[in-house]
């Protein structure tokens, strides 16, 4: 999936390297926000809301996960949960 | 966040007789752990966390011991330890390197991991970084596993007050069933009151009736035997969401067990080297990078695995919701910063500019700090009459004596003098960038390019470290996860100009030539690495690993942290080059006496006249530069006899001659690191390696000078 800079993915399930993904934070159901791309679309910038931290990736971490975009409706109803 | 007030209830506590122990457990009473030595009684506590969790800077106010800190994941490589005496206790202090979770991934998370399956270790003590206290509970859920006293350090509680985060550490204390004390390690805030707490909780442990422990642990063992039962118990509370406040205090007590039953079932059917390793059941994080005898039990364990991962991810949630509380979001310093910082233009602007200014100031405050120097020197030595003490020697038989006097002051001139000079800015501007936080940023401009060479963006740390010292650098390989990346940055890492090769390069380009030819050099240096990389990337087919790294928040360098960097480069510079300049010097000067120094120019005058057209006399400098480069440069002022270098070498020499140093043989200290980070081979390819990119570029630049000059 094409990410977009500034839009938040929700981590429906990762298809390798739990235990490492896990520990920087990313695990099935956590939400992440992209603040940046770089220009050739290969590094990431994102931020876990959750847990308050940045990770740099590359987009080979990205294909690891199956992704989901929320729309503003699911983000409120996220927050307000 | 649930506002949740505890009156904990403490029992006293129970002092009685200590029996000598108990075989069945094998838990030893206290008094026969313990060593005797000189009236205290030794204990060993592991300071454990999370990468830039803090722990060196922990470490470094208990101790008064002074260990490399900064802002970024990785600072610390390898472990360190000190000893400190507190009440009746000698107690050894290990800074162990950060890792996140007992599922390592680099060679510095195995250094922690091994230590703490292998050594003995009476207590630890886990630093989390407070503004990131949502994710640091993944550790603390692992090191609950193992089953030694335990408490945690809130460090940075002032830093994440400013930034809105707040933690309930009374009700963490309470779920957790472990200690927890906030701290500020920068300022020493409560860092002692934490060893207190361990101690007492290790004394806790040993105070306990053994007998009962080993019914106890048999109970234990007993509840939890039938392990797909208890991980579906366990599942069952998961499947709630939503968990009370005791609820999830038992099921961080069942996690904590099944794991502890886990120890046996994974012990007979792996192959571990570890023997009676209380890691075994960590060992389940990695279980695909352990030789199971039985291939079988892989799949099974891998499910309970992933069982147990999702147990611990809602433990962790939930815990975070009960323990934090935020305040309203705002956009934050970082935010705006990072607009910039990581801007897809901007950014690498900005890295230029950064980059130039760096190397302006090195150069400015370096020729201005070399002059003040130089003048003082010379009041120095005039002030003890060396010159008139030489001639006198000279004058009554006692010239033998006379080398040993010119060679000191040669060589502490030198050092002093022309080497000092530009390191102490190069250090201080490298430490400004270390803990500001700029070179994770660097990490993510990089990537892309890198990506091009093989790399991942996170070898550009040790990259820069190398514009530093090529020893730091190499040593900051371990954080990489690809061994072919690391075995290929280890080896073309002596490429990169150090602090000891930008001393040349300042000393002899930009003072000479100006700032400009100076400034050339490094591109020029660049150049020479892309293609390299380039070529070996070309025969290597290194596979880009892929990126993945903590980016940390930005923070004001402290006066105090960049001092005490500074302080640590600098005597290292006194303690380890210094020395060996001098003796160096001495060593030239009486081979000039002897008129021996002619021999190993002439043996070497086939590369340096014939190839190089370079001076006869540059020979024996070029062979000190191995044992550290400014020593070809101070050298090279004693052998020309003179330090206006370009009355007696031509521009061109002096470009030939700064190429050559800039590219040759890695240094003494660098070559050792090499051989322990990357083996003999690899190490030796490098040095082949390096040695004919020297000669090879050198002799191109030679001939493209002869055009132009």
């Amino acid at each position: 999936m094409e990410l977009k800079e500034n839009n938040f993915y929700k981590i429906l399930s990762i298809k390798n390297n739990e235990v490492l993904y896990m520990n920087y934070g990313i695990i099935e159901g956590v939400i992440i926000k992209v603040k940046s791309i770089s220009l050739d679309g290969n590094t990431i910038y994102i931020e876990i809301p959750e847990l308050g931290r940045k990770l740099a990736l590359s987009k080979e971490v990205i294909n690891d996960f199956e992704v989901l975009e929320l729309n503003n409706l699911e983000l409120n109803n996220i927050n307000q949960d | 966040m649930r506002n949740f007030r505890l009156n904990l209830l403490r029992s006293k506590e129970n002092k009685r007789e200590l029996p000598a122990g108990c075989e069945k457990c094998n838990v030893s009473n206290l008094n026969q752990k313990l060593i005797n030595y000189k009236g205290y009684k030794k204990l060993r506590i592991a300071i454990v966390g999370q990468p830039n969790s803090g722990k060196s800077t922990f470490f470094n106010s208990l101790t008064n011991f002074k260990v490399n800190t900064a802002n970024y994941a990785g600072t610390t490589v390898n472990y360190h330890i000190t000893s400190v005496i507190v009440k009746n206790y000698e107690i050894e202090l290990i800074d162990l390197p950060g890792i996140y979770s007992f599922g390592y991934s680099d060679l510095a998370e195995k250094v922690t991991f091994e230590i703490l399956a292998k050594e003995k270790i009476d207590g630890i003590i886990q630093v989390i970084e407070t503004p990131a206290f949502a994710h640091s509970l993944v550790l603390t859920m692992d090191l609950l596993t193992l089953d030694i006293p335990l408490v945690i350090a809130l460090n940075m509680i002032d830093e994440a007050s400013s930034k809105g985060v707040f933690i309930n550490s009374e009700l963490l204390e309470y779920l957790l069933s472990v200690p927890v004390i906030e701290t500020i390690a920068s300022k020493g805030y409560n860092c002692y009151k934490t060893v207190l707490k361990i101690i007492n909780e290790i004394e806790k442990l040993h105070n306990r009736n053994f007998k009962d422990n080993c019914d106890v642990n048999n109970n234990v063992n007993n509840l939890v035997s039938d392990l797909d039962n208890n991980l579906v118990t366990l599942g069952n509370y998961v499947s709630k969401g939503v968990l009370q406040v005791e609820e999830l205090k038992y099921l961080v007590k069942g996690y904590k067990n099944i794991w502890r039953n886990l120890i046996e079932d994974v012990f007979r059917s792996t192959n571990c080297h570890i023997k009676d390793c209380r890691l075994m059941p960590a060992c389940l994080m990695n279980i695909e990078k352990m030789e199971l005898e039985n291939k079988n039990y892989l799949n099974y364990y891998i499910k309970i695995r992933n069982e147990l991962l999702k147990i611990k991810s809602f433990i962790i949630r939930n815990i975070n919701d009960f323990v934090i509380t935020y305040d309203k979001p705002k956009p934050t310093l970082d935010d705006i910063l990072d607009k910039v910082v990581l801007h897809n233009i901007w950014g690498y602007v900005l890295l230029s500019l950064i980059l130039l200014i760096t190397f302006g100031l090195v150069f400015f405050v370096g020729n201005k700090l070399g002059d003040f120097v130089e003048s003082i020197a010379d009041r120095f030595w005039n002030l003890l009459r060396i010159n008139f003490i030489i001639d006198f020697l000279n004058n009554n038989s006692l010239g033998f004596i006379s080398p040993l006097i010119r060679g000191l002051v040669d060589g502490i001139n030198g050092g002093l003098g022309i080497v000092l000079p530009y390191l102490i800015p190069l250090v201080l501007f490298i430490s400004i960038l270390e803990d500001s936080g700029y070179i994770p940023r660097m990490v993510y401009l990089f990537d892309n390019i890198l990506r091009k060479f093989g790399f991942s963006g996170r070898s550009i740390l040790a990259f820069i470290l190398g514009y530093g010292c090529n020893v730091t650098a190499i040593m900051a390989l371990r954080n990489l996860t690809s061994f072919s990346e690391r075995v290929l940055a280890g080896i073309v890492i002596p490429l990169i100009p150090c602090s000891a090769r930008t001393v040349v390069i300042m000393g002899l380009i930009t003072a000479y030539l100006g700032p400009v030819w100076g400034l050339s050099m490094y591109l020029f240096n660049l150049f020479i690495l892309s293609i390299v990389l380039l070529i070996i990337q070309r025969f290597s087919n290194l596979k880009y690993p892929a990126l993945i790294m903590h980016i940390p928040s930005y923070r004001f360098p402290i006066l105090k942290s960049l001092v005490l960097k500074t302080y640590l480069k600098i005597k290292s510079f006194f303690y380890n080059a210094l020395p060996v300049l001098i003796l160096g010097t001495i060593l030239l000067n009486y081979l000039a006496y002897f008129n021996l120094q002619d021999v190993i120019n002439k043996a070497l005058s086939l590369l340096t006249v014939n190839l190089l057209n370079l001076p006869e006399v540059v020979g024996l400098p070029l062979i000190f530069g191995v044992l550290a480069k400014e020593y070809a440069l101070a050298l090279l002022y004693t052998a020309l006899k003179t330090e206006n270098v370009l009355s007696v070498m031509t521009i061109p020499q002096v470009l030939v001659f700064t190429v050559f140093v800039m590219l040759y043989t890695p240094c003494i200290s660098t070559i050792a690191t090499q051989i322990k980070e990357i083996g003999a081979k690899y190490t030796f390819y490098s040095v082949v390696l390096s040695l004919f990119i020297a000669v090879f570029v050198s002799t191109i630049v030679k001939f493209v000078l002869s055009f132009i000059f």
